[in-house]
C-alpha cells in the first residue's frame, strides 16, 4: 500500500499502530477455525445474523464469492452463473452445500437491499447473501483470497475477483474457479472439490 | 568467520524478512488498524493466509530456526525395475494394455503398445513401441527430516520419497511404469492436497493417454471404483526421438533427444498443492551421444559425478509440518531453500568436473545460479537449456531458470582455487509475481560445495576449456531458413492475462471440455505469446512438443544466447511478446498448455489443444 492509494482511500490521515495480539500460530488445519475466518457477525438477506464461522463455516461445504448491488456488469453474470450452478446443485443446495455472497460495499447493501437482489434472481435457501461490518467485511475478504496483491487495483472495485472460493470446512481442502466458467465446467470443478455425497 | 560468509548468512535472513514483509507491510496493517477500529472483531492472525503462514506477527520468519550447511545433500536414488523386469511380477497383475482417463471414469487403450492374450492366458507385449522394461512406482504418505535440526515432516511421495527416484532411461527402450495411488481417502483426507493423481512427464514425447493430462487424475487405492477398482494407472513412455512418423522409422530425429526431464503431480486445480507435498522427480534420457557413461560419446561426467539437484522453497510451522496458503492464488513463496529435499545442504565433491541438473520445481520461485567462493562468481560450462544439451556449451557465470526451467552446468572443480564455494540465487522475489528485477549480491545461499583438494581423482570426462565439441545439433540448425518456415506456418496468438482476479488465457478461462486450439498432426505452427497482466511474468510450459524461441519483443533470438535452443518454457517477462515454432508430430489427443508458476495453472491459466 503506498501513500497515493492511502490518500485514494482516505485514509491517510488518520493512521494508528496495529499490533496484532498474539504471534500467529501455523495455518494448521486444527488452527484455522474462528481464529482465521472470524466469527464476524454478519447479516442475511433474509435478516438473520450470524457468527461467520461458528454458524455459516464450520464443518460445511461452501461456496463463496463477493458481489455488490451496484456493480450491475460483472456482478450481475456472476449471479446469473451461479443462479444455474444453483439448479445443478439441485437438492445438494442447503443441505449438503451452502452459498454465500458476501457484499463488496456493506454501507450501501444492506439486508433489506440484498434482499431484494436475491429475489430479483430468485435466490433458493441454502444461498445467502451476506452484509456486516464493512472492516469486518474486508477481513474476510482478504482472509477468504479475493485481493489483489496490487494495492492499487485491490482498490478498484469494478476491478474485483469474479471468483469462487469452493471448499470444505472439515477436511480443510479449498480451491478457487473463476465464477463465469461455463456452468457445465464450473459444476465439474466443484464437484472434484465437494463431490456430491455418494459419489 | 569471514565477512562475506556473514554476509551470506545476513542475507538468508534478509530474504526470509522480506517475504514476510512484502505481504504484510506495516502501513497496510496500520490500515487495517483504522478500520478494525470502527469494528469489535480482533484480528488475531494477520491480515491473510498469506500473513497467517508467513510471519510470526513480529516480522521474524515464519519457519523454524535451521542452521546452514549442517545436512549432506540427499542423493536421489536410481529406480530399479519390478523384479527381474517381469511385469508378472506388478502389484495387482501385469499391464493389460489399458489405462483409466476422464478421473478414471473411462478406460481406453494405449495408443502404442499392446497387450494381447497368449495361449496360456498370458500377455505378450506389442504395438508399434513394446515396453522393454516395466517400473510400479507407489505414491503414498511418509515423513522425512528435511534438516537435522527439525522433527520429521510428512509429505506425500513417489515411492514415499521426496524427491522421487530417478528414472534412467534411455531412446530405444520403451517403459511402462504402473503409478499405484495409495495415499489416503479423499473422503476424509484433511489438509492440503488432493488424493488423486495424474503424473505428467515434463517436456516428454507422450502419448496423451499417458502424458498426465490434468483430467486424467486417478483414485486412491482406498477409494476404488468400477473403473479403477485398484487405484492405479499405467503410462507407457515410448521413449523414441519426435519425428518418427515422418521419417518412416521407430527412431525418429536424433536432434530432437530430451536429456533432463522430470515428472510431477498435474491433478486440475490441485497441481501445486500436491507439487508442494512432494510429488515430484527427475526422469533422466540416455542416447548413443549422451550416453551416460563419461568414457564414450560426449564423455559427460556419469555415475557419481552426474547429480541431478531438484530446488524448492517451503515454509514449516513450529511443528515442522509444511504451510500451504489454500487461499493465495497469486504464486507461494517458502523461507526455506531445499536442494534434494534438504534445507541449505552440504555437498562434498572429488577434485574434478560434475554434471549438476538444476531442475527449479518451484512451485512460484525463479532463480538465477551462480557459483560464489566469497569474492567472484566463478565460469562453468552451461551445456543445455531445458534440459536439452545445446548444439555447443556455454562459458557463464550464472543461469536463470523460471519455474520448471531446467540446465545440465558443467563445473570443473579441479580448476577452482579453493576448497569451499556455494550455489547461490542473485534473483530477489518477494511475492507470486515473479522475480522484482534486483540482482542480489553475493545472492540466497543454496548449497554449500566443499572441493576435496587432497587428492587427484581420474577425470576421463570430456574438458570444455580445452577445446569445443558439438553436443547435439540443433533440427533446424540455419536460423534464416527456420524464419522463412515461420513465415508460412500458421499463426495462432495465446494472450496470458487476468480479469477480475482470474488468471486467463485470450480472457477464458481453462475449462477441460474446450478445444482452443485443434492442430493437424505433422503440422508447423508459430505461436505468438503475450503477456498483459501487467506486473506478472509466467513460465508458459507446452506439453508434447519442444519449440524454438523465435524472437522476444521483435527482437530474433541470438545465436550466442542460451535461449538458441530447443525449448519447453517460455519465460514471459513484463508486457512481452514471444513468438515461437511448434511442430505437432506423430501422435494424436489433447494436451496443455499453461503457466507454470502452478498456483497461476490451478486457478485457470491453462488451455486445452488437440492434435487432430
Ligand atoms: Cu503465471
Amino acid at each position: 500500500m503506498n501513500r497515493r492509494s492511502f490518500a485514494a482511500a482516505g485514509l491517510a490521515a488518520a493512521l494508528a499502530p496495529l499490533v496484532p495480539s498474539r504471534p500467529a500460530a501455523a495455518a494448521t488445519p486444527s488452527s484455522r477455525g474462528a481464529d482465521y475466518f472470524t466469527n464476524a457477525v454478519v447479516t442475511t438477506h433474509r435478516g438473520e445474523k450470524a457468527r461467520f464461522y461458528a454458524d455459516l463455516m464450520q464443518g460445511r461445504r461452501v461456496l463463496i464469492n463477493f458481489v455488490f448491488v451496484g456493480c450491475t456488469d460483472v456482478c450481475d453474470s456472476v449471479t446469473q452463473n451461479l443462479v444455474l450452478i444453483q439448479d445443478l446443485l439441485g437438492d445438494r443446495l442447503g443441505r449438503d452445500v451452502f452459498m454465500y455472497s458476501i457484499t463488496l460495499q456493506p454501507d450501501f447493501d444492506t439486508p433489506e437491499v440484498l434482499d431484494a437482489y436475491a429475489e430479483r434472481f430468485g435466490i433458493r435457501p441454502g444461498w445467502s447473501f451476506l452484509t456486516g461490518n464493512p472492516a469486518e467485511i474486508d477481513i474476510l475478504r482478504r482472509r477468504l483470497g479475493f485481493a489483489d496483491i496490487d494495492p492499487k487495483l485491490d482498490l478498484d472495485i469494478f476491478q474485483h475477483a469474479a471468483m469462487l472460493r469452493i471448499g470444505d470446512e472439515s477436511l480443510d481442502r479449498w480451491t478457487m474457479a473463476a465464477a463465469l466458467m461455463r456452468p457445465e465446467a464450473l459444476i465439474k470443478a466443484i464437484n472434484r472439490t465437494i463431490p456430491p455425497p455418494g459419489s | 568467520m569471514p565477512d562475506w560468509q556473514d554476509k551470506l548468512a545476513e542475507i538468508s535472513q534478509r530474504n526470509r524478512q522480506e517475504i514476510v514483509h512484502a505481504k504484510l507491510s506495516k502501513r497496510e496493517m496500520l490500515r487495517l488498524g483504522l478500520l478494525t477500529s470502527s469494528g469489535t472483531l480482533a484480528l488475531k492472525l494477520g491480515l491473510s493466509a498469506r500473513a497467517l503462514a508467513q510471519s510470526s506477527g513480529s516480522g521474524a520468519p515464519a519457519s523454524p530456526p535451521t542452521r546452514p550447511w549442517v545436512a549432506p545433500l540427499p542423493i536421489i536414488p536410481i529406480k530399479q525395475t519390478v523384479k527381474n523386469n517381469n511385469p508378472y511380477e506388478m502389484k495387482e497383475g501385469p499391464p493389460d494394455g489399458t489405462t483409466p482417463i476422464n478421473g478414471a471414469t473411462r478406460r481406453i487403450n494405449h495408443q502404442f503398445c499392446t497387450a494381447t492374450t497368449d495361449d496360456h492366458g498370458g500377455y505378450t507385449y506389442g504395438g508399434r513401441f513394446a515396453p522393454v522394461k516395466f517400473y510400479e512406482t507407489f505414491m503414498k504418505p511418509s515423513s522425512a527430516k528435511f534438516h537435522p535440526d527439525y522433527s520429521p515432516t510428512n509429505f506425500w511421495g513417489f515411492d514415499g520419497i521426496y524427491p522421487g527416484p530417478c528414472y534412467m532411461a534411455y531412446y530405444g527402450e520403451p517403459i511402462l511404469i504402473r503409478f499405484h495411488n495409495n495415499l489416503p481417502s479423499k473422503k476424509s483426507y484433511k489438509g492440503f492436497g488432493i488424493p488423486e493423481i495424474t503424473t505428467h512427464l515434463h517436456n516428454g514425447h507422450t502419448p496423451s493417454e499417458s502424458d498426465g493430462n490434468p483430467v486424467n487424475y486417478i483414485n486412491s487405492s482406498s477409494d476404488p471404483n468400477e473403473i479403477n477398482p485398484k487405484g492405479f494407472k499405467d503410462q507407457h513412455y515410448p521413449n523414441v526421438y519426435a519425428g518418427f512418423t515422418s521419417r518412416g522409422d521407430n527412431r525418429g530425429d536424433p536432434t530432437e533427444a530430451l536429456s533432463s526431464l522430470w515428472y510431477h503431480d498435474h491433478h486440475l486445480d490441485f497441481t501445486a498443492q500436491n507439487v508442494v507435498k512432494g510429488m515430484v522427480g527427475p526422469y533422466l534420457l540416455f542416447d548413443d551421444r549422451d550416453t551416460g557413461d563419461e568414457n564414450t560419446g560426449l564423455r559427460l561426467p556419469s555415475g557419481e559425478f552426474d547429480v541431478p539437484l531438484m530446488f524448492g522453497d517451503f515454509i514449516f510451522d513450529k511443528n515442522c509440518q509444511m504451510v500451504y496458503d489454500l487461499f493465495n492464488s497469486d504464486g507461494i513463496l517458502g523461507d526455506k531453500f531445499c536442494v534434494n529435499g534438504a534445507i541449505q545442504p552440504y555437498f562434498n565433491v572429488r577434485n574434478r568436473r560434475y554434471r549438476f541438473r538444476l531442475y527449479n520445481h518451484g512451485p512460484a520461485r525463479w532463480y538465477e545460479y551462480a557459483l560464489y567462493d566469497g569474492k567472484n562468481y566463478l565460469p562453468f560450462w552451461q551445456i543445455s537449456n531445458d534440459g536439452n544439451l545445446l548444439p555447443k556449451a556455454l562459458q557463464r557465470t550464472s543461469v536463470r531458470l523460471a519455474v520448471a526451467e531446467r540446465a545440465d552446468i558443467i563445473i570443473d572443480f579441479s580448476k577452482i582455487n579453493t576448497n569451499r564455494l556455494y550455489l547461490v540465487n542473485r534473483l530477489e522475489q518477494t511475492d507470486g509475481r515473479g522475480p522484482n528485477g534486483n540482482i542480489l549480491s553475493p545472492g540466497t545461499p543454496l548449497m554449500q560445495i566443499n572441493i576435496d583438494k587432497s587428492r587427484t581423482v581420474p577425470d576421463p570426462s570430456f574438458d570444455f576449456s580445452k577445446g569445443t565439441q558439438v553436443l547435439r545439433e540443433l533440427p533446424d540448425p540455419d536460423f534464416a531458413k527456420l524464419m522463412q518456415r515461420a513465415a508460412k506456418a500458421k499463426t495462432r496468438t495465446f494472450r496470458f492475462d487476468r480479469t477480475n482476479g482470474a488468471w486467463a488465457v485470450n480472457g477464458k478461462l481453462f475449462d477441460e471440455d474446450q478445444v482452443a486450439a485443434r492442430i493437424d498432426q505433422e503440422s508447423e505452427e508459430v505461436w505468438i505469446i503475450q503477456n498483459s497482466s501487467g506486473g506478472w511474468r509466467h513460465p508458459v510450459h507446452m506439453h508434447f512438443e519442444e519449440h524454438r524461441i523465435l524472437s522476444r519483443n521483435g527482437v530474433a533470438t541470438s545465436a550466442s544466447s542460451p535461449e538458441y535452443a530447443r525449448k519447453d518454457v517460455v519465460p514471459l517477462n513484463w508486457n512481452e511478446e514471444v513468438k515461437i515454432f511448434m511442430r505437432f508430430r506423430d501422435m494424436k489427443g489433447r494436451y496443455v498448455t499453461h503457466c507454470h508458476n502452478v498456483m497461476h495453472e490451478d486457478s485457470g491459466m491453462m488451455f486445452r489443444w488437440d492434435i487432430v
